[in-house]
């Protein structure tokens, strides 16, 4: 066998192993901190950073496409919600008011 | 020197001028540039006259980076003739050095431009954003010397996890080899390993050993040994099909001064190869997450903070999508949730004779899809079936109930619905989140701490979930998710499945939820 000829296979993810438990191969309280105590409230802290990831999206394309999921994904009342969200919450310039109108 | 006129007819002492240099020393141009010295004397002067040289002239040069900087031809050649080319070399060398990670050789800066967009040129908010000791205050930055330690450490104990029985053989045999190199005994014990951490001498010496230096880049595919002491190392990553393709590796750590336990934050971004027919070239995509972070060091409520801390990684470095091979306990049915198998990387891992039963390339999607979760997630899918439902039918006592269980999760689940949905599996028709679905509704199997199956009725019974969440735990599978803002979006709209995000806004600001009118 030579070195150059060891097959060297894919290591797993190793996300929140506490390091104290060795041997041990998961941690659950990990992904439990990760969700926090309010793990809807945590949810929507990450959406909410999402909106502001939208708010430098500058691509129409992107922008279409992703309206056009939601028209898919959620319902009619949802749709009407998020998109008075956006209308708010986006910068003047921003290419979803221009794109809103035709999305009516 | 000062002016002496002599008032004889002597010689008059001239002030030495300084005359500035006819001629450079390459060997010493670079080292320059990667030791971020601007004023160099070598350097501005290649700089001035660069243009002016001849082929015959460059050729050395071009050999010198080729075979000392270990540079491509092509890189090289480019370095010659484009001034804004080299200004873009030599800008990464300083922000590298800037931030206290030197760069080796000048392949480095050519991994690095092959890798990135110019954009991302600054390796700062990389080395922030994944430091431990900045996220969590009482963590203390690693020394270089037990920071290396670690990192060897760290790979020798993955060895049993990423070399078959034989290979993890002829691993210790040369580790054997070079310890008695170094003059210490070799037996496979921390205590041998400690003793040579314990001795500096003998450390360099074994660090400069040949075959260490190849079994390390062996195992690390394509790491080099003498980065060890780097946060970040940009190395030639020989991929799953035999080609070579350029990769970072970022690895931060920081240790609990009481405690002792060190946290690390680490993962590889790589680009992959082109695919046919796609002009976007190929993506780059982050990898190979580790992530520890000490219990003691972590606030209750700050996990969320952590994450999207991280995740503003994405828009710095244009992080396109991401793969996780997954093969922890809890955290596989929250990734079967947000995204399906990755079918053609794990098509690459199929056993030999899978791959001549497909026949040759190009594969047929369905095809592999079947194969893929036949070879590779049923097995193991259906021997944790079979634990969980016993798990659970041992447990009832009462016979009624015992039989009522045994006819729900034995003649209904497994022999009707788990039938059907592995007929649909192997037809390459069955979806990672279809598959870990079996059985929602009834939580009757439970978890230990660990995520680990136990009797239903035992102590250790911390936490429940249906068949299938059981079932698909240490499963070893790959998945992938995009991470532009879009896609994300389709994340959470599956985390949320059914309930729209609105719910999940207004539960983080009751004010913005006013503001919104919500």
């Amino acid at each position: 066998m030579k070195i150059k000829d060891l097959k060297v296979k894919s290591v797993p993810c190793q996300i929140g192993l506490d390091p104290a438990d060795q041997g041990k191969r998961n941690d659950k309280s990990f992904y439990e901190w990760i969700a926090g105590e309010d793990p809807d409230k945590s949810t929507g802290t990450f959406v909410m950073w999402l909106i502001e990831s939208l708010a430098e999206e500058k691509s129409k394309t992107q922008i279409n496409l992703l309206i056009s999921d939601w028209k898919n994904s959620c319902s009619a009342d949802e749709f009407k919600i998020r998109m008075s969200i956006l209308n708010k919450l986006m910068p003047k310039d921003h290419p979803f008011h221009q794109i809103k109108k035709i999305k009516k | 020197m000062k002016m002496q006129e002599k008032v004889t007819g002597q010689e008059v002492v001239v002030p030495q001028i300084h005359k500035p240099k006819t001629s450079f020393e390459f060997t010493n141009v670079v080292e320059a540039i990667k030791s971020g010295e601007k004023k160099n004397e070598d350097l501005e002067l290649f700089d001035k006259i660069e243009s002016l040289l001849s082929p015959e002239q460059r050729q050395p040069m071009i050999d010198y980076m080729v075979q000392q900087e270990r540079c491509t031809n092509k890189f090289a050649e480019h370095f010659f003739s484009e001034k804004k080319f080299r200004k873009r070399v030599m800008s990464l060398n300083e922000n590298f050095l800037k931030h206290g990670e030197k760069m080796l050789r000048l392949e480095e800066a050519e991994i690095w431009i092959d890798l990135m967009e110019a954009g991302s040129d600054d390796i700062g908010p990389l080395l922030d954003t994944t430091d431990p000791t900045k996220q969590f205050k009482q963590l203390k930055p690693l020394d270089k010397k037990t920071m290396q330690q670690n990192r060897l450490f760290d790979l020798k104990n993955r060895i049993p996890d990423i070399l078959g029985v034989e290979e993890e053989q002829f691993v210790h045999s040369v580790f054997k080899q070079n310890f008695h190199e170094v003059g210490l005994p070799y037996s496979k014990k921390n205590e041998d390993w400690l003793a040579l951490f314990n001795d500096p001498e003998r450390m360099d010496a074994f660090l400069s050993l040949d075959s260490i230096n190849e079994l390390y880049e062996q195992l690390t595919k394509g790491q080099q040994l003498d980065a060890l002491a780097r946060r970040v190392q940009l190395f030639w990553k020989t991929n799953e099909t035999g080609q070579r393709i350029p990769a970072m590796h970022v690895q931060n750590m920081a240790e609990n001064p009481d405690t002792k336990y060190v946290s690390e934050i680490g993962f590889v971004i790589e680009k992959e190869p082109a695919k046919e027919n796609d002009p976007k070239g190929g993506r780059r995509l982050l990898k190979d997450l580790l992530v520890i972070v000490d219990k003691e060091a972590r606030g209750s409520s700050d996990g969320a903070n952590f994450l999207l801390g991280n995740l503003k990684l994405i828009k710095k470095y244009q992080l396109e999508e991401a793969e996780f091979v997954a093969n922890i306990k809890i955290g596989s049915y929250v990734w079967a949730r947000i995204s399906d198998v990755d079918i053609p990387t794990m098509a690459e891992k199929l056993p030999g004779k899978t791959k001549t039963e497909l026949g040759p390339k190009p594969w047929n999607e369905k095809e592999i899809r079947g194969m893929v979760f036949r070879d590779m997630i049923l097995p193991t899918f259906e021997k944790n079936l079979v634990k969980a439902i016993h798990s659970v039918i041992s447990s009832i006592h009462n016979p009624e109930k015992k039989k009522e269980m045994q006819t729900n999760l034995v003649e209904n689940l497994m022999n009707n619905q788990y039938s059907k949905l592995k007929e649909r599996a192997l037809a390459g028709d069955l979806t990672m989140e279809e598959l870990v679905d079996l059985g929602k509704g009834l939580n009757v199997c439970k978890f230990d701490e660990e995520g680990d199956i136990v009797q239903a009725d035992s102590p250790n019974a911390t936490h429940q979930g249906h068949l299938g969440k059981a079932a698909i735990m240490g499963v070893t599978w790959t998945a992938r998710l995009k991470l532009d803002t879009r896609s994300l979006f389709g994340v959470v709209d599956k985390l949320t499945k059914g309930s729209g995000f609105i719910p999940f806004i207004k539960r983080v600001n009751q004010k913005l939820g006013l503001a919104l009118s919500l």
